[in-house]
């Protein structure tokens, strides 16, 4: 009995021991880098970035030859549960000293008072260099809550490769093409005849509140809007009730893949991925998954996509969906923030930012950047530059301080329209009444 | 025969038609439950992009040691699970300590407070987790746990689940036998070491699983309040990696997790011996 | 009339400390806590007292009340049949050679074992309208596909799935209890020529009242607080019908950072299992003894 009730007293020491293994000790200026796994194949630094986290710690360590006083800690979050940590570090007083995230979430958490505003901390000129567009969007109660550092623009996306292969290939133009509705229509009609069962011309998804922008493209594409010239919510109009009729169509003509009630984003990136699926929204980095995708021999190739701007009814300008990814500072310790403002300052030099958008397929934020061209000679990338600099950015409440509550409102409503519980007119004259409610007009 | 025991073998007819449905019901439902486990090893067995083919293949073809090859070589997944081991096992060895002293003590003694602690501790189990995360996480941020391997075992061990099981069970242990042993001279430390835990085998046992198994899988709470990726248990170590912006590594996801299910598997099958059938008095009366 | 009075056991007190201390500062604390939130609206950073306001909104909000009749619906029905299920399983696999015994304890325990993530994946695909495994089979049959997870039935298939992630544990806390009951009861009521169903109902179900008491409690807090299969399979839709109160928590939670409504479901899921619980207690009989 003696025996074992030391044995249980020599394992719980030993625990207890173990545990001071955990512990951190403190020294100089140590700022807190959170971000998600973004970049990875750099452009120019392969060697160095062959894994999601490596580009980070590139930075780190050349920062630190500059700036040997600051020491950046790193940690990358996952995306299962990762914007959990940072909701519960920020609430739990422990926030990250910055995080690299996007604006749907940052604009949230410098709403709430977990960001400092920017405008005192970054440099003037690189302040200046921000691009317009940008600016305002991430112009929050007259500060800058955050610095842009790059946008992806969504397009509508078509699997070329699919199409095709079932020949039908001829209802896809160049890429970069303006189209309207029935362009489009016509070439889900045209491919659903050639496809094989079990291979949809096309896909949505209203599953979850991820992926909103893509119906506001088409609502966008029909001449409906969100918030009217006044900022108010201005959904329920003649002009969204046809965009939904028409969605609405897609599904009954079994234009799209069916159960877009509970089809989620990843679902249909799956499908993309794998050849069942036609099109959705998308631009050049799913390329690059697909690309990766035949050199694994997962599907066939090669792969070839097509990436057109939404389709609009005729006389109508398309608009893009535009989302950032930039850089906000949480600490509360000016010394603090002027350490982290320092390494933003680094991060953000063209040398290194410009090979990092090129590396994530999005769009730079900044006017130095812009002016490089880092997709001269990417067919892709320059579609993607061209229709990001001819069509406006349409406001699908990203900065808004009820984003999430918003796009999980959407996503709720057209489940119901999707499902057969309500009508196309029902649909958004509800929208309208829960997002008025929770903007609170 | 294997199935059968020398009981059925006296029962009537009825019965034994009821053994037969029952048995076919309960294989139809081990099938059921069967079927995530092998389609676990199965995406753990194939490449990855194997899991997102729709439709997704049935058969095991193209198997492959890629995933567990990536899991060992690019991951620190050794390291994760050493960490799982140690949180997993200080709360499950904590647990069942101090469980079983509080079980017996509610099952079998009268104190003053008893009844109204016991519904204090019951009622709190009722409160959603996720209420509790961000609370929790301020407190252990304030005892100075955050990064902390107790901060990751202690909220378990504080968790009335095991105190719960061991007192439903130990009270229903017979009381003369107890008091026939306190005559015989025995002090209270005795009488429960002694006595109480060899008798409660099978609910020690089933607590220590329990316990082991939850605080292993849990993930929220793991991933809250470790920074270092070096501190991480293995479900969350695996998630950092199997994650990127626009897939999920599948095949990595199911060979992490074939991997974390090795050593649950092993404590259910350790602890077998003590969900033996029947334990008797008389073995110990002696 | 003798009375015997019991005396109060002092040694108690050293039994329970260690649990009790544990139990105060990290979970009851972390409760005050929350009850305290409930009080207010705070989002990440800032708190403001709003008194009942919170609650005021919670019962004003039809989702709400229609979350509340899901996880009803859930625990009424998922609790019931996970205990009966469990017990009659129990006693008949403990009736089995132990070879078989332990096949069946192994292969109904797994779910626990494995992660619930993992598992949502799986069920997922098998319902999946265009690929899984269940549409595949109808239409090998003859019969139209079904959107499981987007149509009328939706929350009673959730129920499929929640009921094998619960049905392990369920099944090995009986097969503990089981084990504990001494062979020579159940020998002497045969001898005494007792049917088995009745020495089922008879003998043993009363000698496991505290297991059953114990299983029905546990399993409904268990039910009430499910969460994965739900955010995994339908994220609450379509159209927020298979949402519960645990997954609204959550969303108010960690997607709207609305702590003190978030905290003030919490307050209110508690008050209902208590109540269910306590209703559980009175429908058992008094001589539970807990």
């Amino acid at each position: 009995m003696r025996k074992i009730r030391l044995t249980l007293l020599l394992a719980l020491c030993i625990m207890v021991s173990v545990a001071g293994l955990g512990a951190q000790t403190a020294s100089k200026i140590r700022i807190s880098y959170w971000f998600f796994p973004i970049f990875v194949t750099v452009p120019g630094y392969e060697s160095n970035t062959a894994n999601f986290g490596d580009w980070e710690n590139f930075m780190i360590e050349e920062f630190k030859k500059v700036h040997p006083e600051i020491e950046i800690v790193p940690e990358m979050q996952t995306w299962a549960g990762g914007v959990d940590k940072i909701n519960v570090a920020i609430a739990g007083g422990n926030p990250p000293d910055i995080v690299f995230d996007y604006l749907g979430r940052t604009g949230g958490w410098f709403l709430q008072g977990a960001g400092v505003p920017i405008d005192n901390l970054i440099s003037k000129n690189v302040l200046d260099d921000i691009l317009p567009t940008f600016k305002d969007l991430y112009t929050i109660n007259g500060k800058l809550h955050g610095y842009p550092a790059m946008a992806w623009i969504q397009m509508q996306l078509f699997n070329k490769f699919l199409y095709n292969k079932y020949g039908v290939g001829n209802y896809l133009p160049a890429n970069g093409t303006s189209q309207t509705i029935d362009d489009f229509k016509a070439r889900l009609i045209a491919a659903k005849r050639a496809f094989p069962k079990g291979v949809a011309p096309y896909s949505l998804a209203c599953g979850s509140e991820q992926g909103d922008y893509v119906w506001w493209e088409f609502i966008w594409g029909f001449g409906g809007t969100l918030f009217d010239q006044n900022g108010k919510i201005a959904v329920n109009t003649p002009e969204t009730v046809e965009a939904f009729k028409f969605l609405l169509s897609l599904d009954k003509e079994g234009l799209i893949t069916p159960g877009v009630a509970n089809l989620k984003s990843g679902d249909i990136l799956n499908l993309i991925y794998s050849n069942k699926s036609g099109g959705w929204a998308g631009n050049k980095g799913n390329y690059s998954a697909l690309v990766s995708a035949v050199k694994q021999g997962t599907i066939e190739g090669p792969a070839e996509i097509s990436l057109y701007p939404f389709p609009t009814k005729p006389g109508i300008t398309p608009k893009s969906a535009v989302g950032p990814t930039g850089f906000i500072i949480m600490s509360k310790d000016p010394a603090k923030q002027k350490a982290a403002a320092t390494f933003i300052e680094f991060c953000l030099q063209p040398k290194y930012m410009a090979a990092a958008i090129k590396a994530a397929g999005q769009l730079p934020a900044t006017k130095s950047i812009a002016s490089m061209n880092i997709y001269k000679g990417d067919p892709l990338g320059e579609v993607m530059q061209e229709v990001a600099s001819k069509y406006p950015a349409g406001n699908f409440g990203l900065s808004n301080p009820n984003y999430n509550k918003i796009r999980t409102e959407l996503s709720a409503q057209l489940q119901a329209m999707f499902s057969g519980l309500k009508s196309p007119e029902k649909t958004a004259a509800d929208l309208e009444a829960a997002l008025k409610k929770i903007i609170g007009e | 025969m294997l199935i059968i025991n020398n009981e059925l073998k006296r029962s009537s007819v009825s019965e034994k038609l009821s053994f037969v449905i029952s048995m076919v019901f309960l294989f139809l439902l081990a099938f059921f439950f069967l079927f995530p486990l092998y389609w676990m090893l199965k995406g753990a067995l194939q490449p990855s992009f194997m899991a997102i083919q729709l439709p997704p293949s049935f058969l095991p073809i193209k198997m492959t040691f890629s995933n567990f090859q990536k899991l060992f070589t690019k991951t620190p997944a050794i390291r994760w699970f050493l960490n799982s081991v140690i949180v997993s096992g200080s709360s499950t060895l904590l647990t069942v300590i101090f469980s079983s002293l509080a079980g017996y003590a509610f099952g079998k003694k009268t104190f003053w407070g008893k009844n109204f602690l016991f519904w204090i501790l019951l009622t709190a189990m009722m409160v959603p987790k996720q209420v509790m995360l961000i609370p929790l996480y301020v407190l252990m941020n304030n005892y100075h746990l955050y990064n902390t391997y107790p901060g990751q075992f202690l909220p378990m061990v504080a968790w009335p689940f095991g105190l719960f099981m061991m007192k439903q069970y130990m009270q229903t242990l017979p009381n003369d036998f107890l008091q026939s042993a306190k005559i015989d001279g025995a002090n209270e430390w005795l009488l429960f070491w002694k006595i109480v835990v060899p008798l409660s085998k099978p609910v020690i046992a089933t607590t220590a699983i329990l316990t082991f198994v939850n605080t292993w899988n849990d993930y929220m709470w793991q991933l809250v309040i470790v920074k270092d990726i070096n501190m991480a248990t293995l479900p969350v170590g695996i998630a950092k990696f199997a994650y990127s912006e626009m897939s999920v590594d599948y095949g990595l996801l199911m060979a992490g997790a074939t991997f974390g299910a090795i050593p649950m598997i092993a404590i259910f099958i350790l602890f077998q011996k003590y969900f033996v059938k029947g334990i008797t008095m008389g073995s110990i009366k002696g | 009339m003798k009375r015997k009075t019991k005396k109060i056991d002092i040694s108690a007190y050293f039994f329970i400390t260690p649990s009790v201390v544990m139990f105060l500062f990290f979970v009851l604390y972390p409760i005050i806590l929350s009850f305290i939130i409930s009080f207010q609206k705070k989002d990440l950073v800032k708190g403001i007292w709003v008194g009942v306001a919170n609650y005021k909104d919670i019962f004003a909000d039809p989702f709400f009340w229609l979350a509340l009749k899901n996880t009803i619906i859930f625990v009424v029905v998922l609790v019931p049949v996970l205990t009966f299920l469990g017990f009659i399983a129990a006693l008949k696999i403990n009736k089995l050679s132990s070879l078989t015994r332990a096949f069946f304890r192994a292969v109904f325990y797994l779910p626990v074992v494995l992660s619930g993530v993992v598992i949502s994946m799986i069920w997922k695909w098998i319902f999946d309208p265009s690929y899984g495994i269940l549409n595949y089979l109808l239409e090998l049959a003859g019969m139209r596909s079904v959107i499981w997870m987007a149509s009328a039935g939706t929350l009673y298939y959730l129920m499929i799935v929640v009921f094998t992630f619960n049905f392990g544990t369920v099944l090995i806390v009986y097969l503990a209890a089981v084990a504990g009951i001494p062979e020579e009861i159940i020998e002497a009521a045969r001898i005494d020529g007792a049917k088995s169903s009745a020495i089922t109902w008879k003998i043993i179900a009363p000698l496991l009242k505290p297991t059953t008491f114990f299983i029905m409690v546990t399993q409904t807090i268990a039910v009430f607080q499910t969460w994965v299969v739900i955010q995994m399979l339908t994220n609450g839709g379509p159209a927020r019908s298979t949402e519960t109160l645990v997954f609204q928590i959550y969303r108010e939670a960690f997607s709207f950072n609305q702590f003190g409504r978030a905290s003030a479901l919490g307050m209110v899921l508690l008050f209902i299992i208590v109540l269910i619980t306590l209703f559980q207690k009175l429908y058992a009989g008094k001589d539970i003894n807990y």
